[in-house]
């Protein structure tokens, strides 16, 4: 009779541990997809920055930077 | 007699019994209804709320550079849609979009108005705007995903990239010839839920990774695309040019690594943009080559031996009948060999060398070197250019074609044409899909260099480059194109344009080119450009070769050809990392005393800069050797030391901070 009760009771307890789980997954699965989308909208951003028109006229405008005349160039291999 | 008293005890019974009875009789019923008679509609509602099924919005690949640089990237942003049957209050809801969104009030009350399930309000806005929207908890307004297309280098490419519409299809470029790759499947999510609507994952995880989308690798290289777009606008804009092209492209194998096209457009909002500038102009424009034709008549009379470089030809001063037409020069020239006929030029002396060359044989090489026929880089729109068959040629066609009127070409063709000079005779299949990758990163199916066919011999191709670099040199008419410390082969191009109204060519219209490779001796650029209807100038020499030059200038360096006269001088830190720590180098010991004439006071070098201290060792003949970089902190010999050619001087540099 002791055996049955918790026989049945373990059960149960496992069913319900089941769902749990079930629920646990769905959110992680949810969420790597979000942080999936984030990072790529990230990386986006990074390529949009690292956008060579954006950079040069950054570098030209507000840093004064100017390109090399040929004979300041020093090739360091 | 006593009447037999009423057994209610019993009568309680039956009653009892006959209710119970009767319920069963209804519960069966009901049983019998749901479960045999509306089973079917019933099964579908529960699965209905039960389960999920969440379309999960098609991915489509990502483009990149040769060098992993993202071209094109979908991103998951939302669009607006309402259920205008839901919503409480149209005027406020459309008088808040509105404003938020910043599109047409009125336009919009009429569509929340219409009462119908669904309606866009506004596809593919910035995540700003969806929270601003989110955060006003409008009812009957909802938000579903899509992807949107992003080109986080904006006008980088455009032409070659093309562009995608709302629904993700591909309308122009390599988004429109592989969009059947780039795109992945209609898929869904299918998941269970739970009577308060939360999501459980049940069974096996039935979100599936796959996508059958594809990532596409080009074989265009962002920087050399960036230079050549920048110096190709800068020089349209210069000569208030119609347009032009730019295509780089490497000769030994191929692959195309910029291509460029003038006007240009934003492919993030190519709809604000003329559909005229969306076209690639380099692969799609089809026009007369004029004198960077003769580059090939050359390889042919070459190749066949029909003239040697030192063979002289008499240029008629100028002006020259054939049949009914004269043919001019730009500069009045008698006696010319063949190595100047294409260092200045000459038409009349280039319709010699066709003339004895013949029709036929001239037509065999013009199609080997791949003229008349499309070159096969799949781009859309590609043009084949005109190539009649020598039958239908008119007589004096065999002298024009020898300096490029009567034949029409494309860009792509002209520089796939020249590599085969450039790299000893092969005809290379230009490609600009370097590799085909899946969603994981594997690479499905990558291209490899094609040869179509040997149209010259090693020995031919060598004697063009020769004059093509005689072209370049003093006094020819490639002169602008060569950036100090490098050789260039090249060879510049005028021609009339076709007048399409009167018929024959147009006086003031010209389509000025240059086209060429360096270094000359081992080339590592094909670079044709092309400038269309240049105001105040027209020759190619004038117009093109100095685009053609600062493009190699920078181009150049970074693909490790580095000018004659540069100093390099070796790191020591990557070949032999910290051999020296401080306070025990072997060499400062060596005070060396000098013998005379060769030797050197060794500068005090300290604080300076790398490249000042640098400069200050040069031309001394000392081989010196760098660690670190930023200021000089240590320098050995000392500075006094009197040193020798040949002595090894170290130089130990540290940033400031």
């Amino acid at each position: 009779m002791f055996f049955v009760i918790g026989g049945s009771l373990f059960y149960v307890w496992s069913r319900v541990q089941v769902i749990q789980l079930g629920y646990e997954i769905s959110n992680a699965l949810k969420e790597e997809w979000a942080l999936t989308e984030t990072n790529k909208k990230l990386r986006l951003e990074i390529a949009t920055l690292k956008s060579y028109t954006r950079i040069e006229k950054f570098a030209a405008e507000e840093l004064r930077m100017a390109e090399p005349r040929p004979e300041q160039v020093i090739v360091i291999r | 007699m006593k009447q037999k008293p009423i057994n209610w005890f019993k009568i309680r019974i039956i009653f009892l019994s006959c209710l119970l009875f009767f319920c069963f009789v209804l519960i069966m019923g009901r049983m019998f209804q749901l479960q045999v008679l509306k089973k079917e509609q019933l099964y579908k509602l529960a699965a209905q709320q039960q389960h999920v099924q969440i379309p999960l919005v098609p991915k489509r690949g990502t483009v990149y550079d040769g060098n992993g640089n993202e071209l094109a990237v979908s991103i998951e942003v939302d669009s607006v849609c309402a259920d205008a049957r839901k919503i409480v209050d149209v005027e406020k809801t459309a008088n808040e979009l509105a404003s938020i969104l910043q599109i047409d009030r009125k336009e919009l009350k009429q569509r929340l108005k219409s009462h119908r399930a669904f309606e866009w309000v506004q596809r593919k806005i910035s995540s700003k705007e969806a929270e601003q929207i989110k955060a006003l908890q409008l009812p009957g307004i909802f938000f579903l995903k899509e992807n949107r297309r992003f080109y986080p280098n904006s006008l980088l490419a455009a032409h070659l990239i093309g562009f995608v519409g709302l629904d993700s299809k591909g309308l122009e470029g390599i988004e429109f010839q592989y969009d059947a790759l780039l795109n992945g499947e209609n898929r869904v999510w299918a998941s269970a839920r739970d009577a308060l609507g939360r999501q459980i994952a049940m069974g096996k995880v039935p979100f599936e990774k796959e996508d059958h989308y594809r990532n596409i690798v080009l074989t265009i290289d962002k920087p050399i695309q960036h230079i050549t777009e920048a110096e190709l606008d800068r020089g349209v804009e210069k000569w208030g040019a119609k347009g032009g092209m730019a295509i780089a492209m490497d000769p030994l194998t191929g692959k195309i690594l910029a291509m460029a096209s003038y006007p240009t457009f934003n492919p993030n909002q190519f709809i604000q943009s003329r559909s005229k500038s969306w076209r690639n102009g380099a692969v799609s424009d089809v026009f007369e080559p004029g004198s960077l034709f003769k580059v090939f008549l050359a390889a042919a009379a070459l190749e066949e031996r029909l003239v040697r470089p030192s063979d002289s030809f008499f240029c008629e001063n100028g002006s020259y009948t054939v049949y009914d037409r004269t043919i001019h020069d730009t500069s009045k020239r008698g006696w010319l060999t063949f190595q100047q006929i294409i260092k200045f030029s000459s038409n009349i002396g280039a319709s010699k060398v066709g003339e004895k060359m013949g029709k036929e044989r001239f037509y065999r090489y013009i199609s080997a070197f791949g003229f008349g026929e499309k070159t096969g880089i799949n781009l859309p729109g590609e043009g084949k250019g005109i190539l009649r068959h020598p039958r239908y040629w008119p007589p004096v066609a065999l002298d024009t074609i020898s300096f490029g009127q009567g034949i029409s070409v494309t860009g792509i063709q002209l520089v796939t044409a020249l590599s085969a000079i450039a790299n000893g005779g092969f005809l290379m299949k230009p490609y600009v899909v370097e590799k085909i990758m899946n969603e994981k990163g594997e690479v499905v199916q990558s291209f490899q260099p094609e040869t179509i066919r040997k149209v010259v011999s090693g020995e031919t191709a060598k004697k063009v480059t020769m004059l093509l670099k005689a072209t370049t040199e003093k006094g020819g008419t490639g002169e602008g194109a060569v950036p100090v410390g490098y050789e260039v082969a090249g060879k510049t191009g005028t021609a009339q344009k076709v007048d399409s109204l009167l018929g024959g060519y147009s006086e003031n219209r010209y389509i000025s080119g240059f086209m060429g490779f360096a270094p000359a001796e081992d080339p590592k650029l094909a670079l044709l450009v092309v400038i269309d209807e240049p105001q105040g100038g027209n020759y190619g020499g004038v117009v093109a070769a100095p685009i053609f030059k600062a493009i190699m200038e920078k181009v150049l360096p970074y693909l490790q050809v580095v000018p004659k006269g540069t100093i390099v001088v070796k790191n020591e830190l990557d070949s032999a990392p910290r051999k020296e720590a401080p306070g025990t180098q072997p060499l400062i010991n060596g005070i060396k005393v000098g013998k005379g004439a060769g030797t050197i006071v060794m500068p005090d070098l300290n604080g300076l800069s790398m490249r000042n201290a640098l400069s200050r060792m040069e031309g001394r003949g000392l081989i010196i050797k760098v660690s670190g970089n930023g200021k000089v902190v240590e320098q050995a010999p000392r500075p006094g030391t009197v040193i020798e050619r040949g002595d090894i001087c170290y130089l130990k540099f540290r940033s400031p901070s």
